[in-house]
């Protein structure tokens, strides 16, 4: 899978790391780590956590190594960090998408209305299996899943083995398909 | 950690019997797929606050 997650600057490891490279390294992955975050936490506590992670970075760019993985991996890693203070507010957050009736759709294609709701009508399903799921393993399989991240970039994220990366995604995922079977059918 | 999420890999993981692993990320992936980039204010907020930090970085620094 190739690397994403918002962005890639591409720098050579001697670049100094200067104002003019952190801009690059800030307009390359903003959207994506506030997407990211807006995502498992909501707008509000997103464009928070956004600007600590940048600002986090900024302080600790001189301990960036390119080596151990890419820039979005480290700026994921420092965002997901951020969001372990936020564990139980996404967990809360999840449960009531659970329990919610989500708004309508805004878009105007008849196709993309159709997925949409079709895709909609399972979020409370999502959601609820989700919140079951440890923090940890909520970061793993979003990491992967949302952001498109490869092994070697969670692994660089959450500063694991990529072997412990590998494992944890797979039981991850198993026990993410076994509550959504058991909240989609009622059955375990 | 590659999962087909194309047509192909829809009717293949069929819709009938035990949710499929694949089914499982497809729900995932969908899941709050609306959520978008930040718009014109909230990017002026977050650069702002970054921005500021990083003048007052550099000016403590001098």
């Amino acid at each position: 899978m190739a690397p994403s997650g918002g962005g890639e600057t591409g720098r050579p490891i001697d670049v100094p790391r200067d104002r003019t490279w952190f801009v690059e390294v800030y307009e390359t992955n903003v959207n994506g780590i506030y997407r990211y975050l807006s995502r498992r936490l909501g707008s509000d506590i997103a464009e928070d956590l956004t600007a600590q992670t940048f600002m986090e970075a900024w302080r600790t760019r001189e301990r960036y190594d390119p080596v151990r993985g890419s820039v979005p991996a480290w700026l994921h890693g420092i965002a997901v960090n951020l969001m372990r203070h936020h564990w139980r507010a996404e967990r809360r957050k999840l449960a009531a998408y659970a329990r919610a009736t989500l708004d309508a759709p805004t878009a105007t294609d008849e196709s993309t209305i159709v997925s949409r709701i079709a895709a909609e009508q399972q979020w409370p399903e999502v959601a609820s299996a989700l919140a079951q799921l440890s923090g940890s393993d909520r970061d793993i399989l979003t990491l992967a899943c949302w952001q498109e991240l490869s092994y070697g970039e969670i692994a660089a994220a959450l500063v694991l083995p990529v072997g412990t990366v590998r494992s944890r995604l797979h039981r991850a995922r198993a026990r993410l398909t076994s509550v959504l079977a058991e909240s989609t059918t009622g059955e375990p | 950690m590659t999962i087909d999420l194309t047509t192909s890999g829809v009717a293949a993981s069929g819709g009938e019997g035990p949710l499929s692993e694949w089914e499982a990320w497809a729900m995932l992936v969908s899941f709050r797929a609306d959520v978008g980039h930040p718009d014109a204010a909230t990017r002026v907020r977050i650069r702002s606050r970054v921005l500021r930090a990083i003048v007052e970085d550099v000016v403590g620094a001098h």
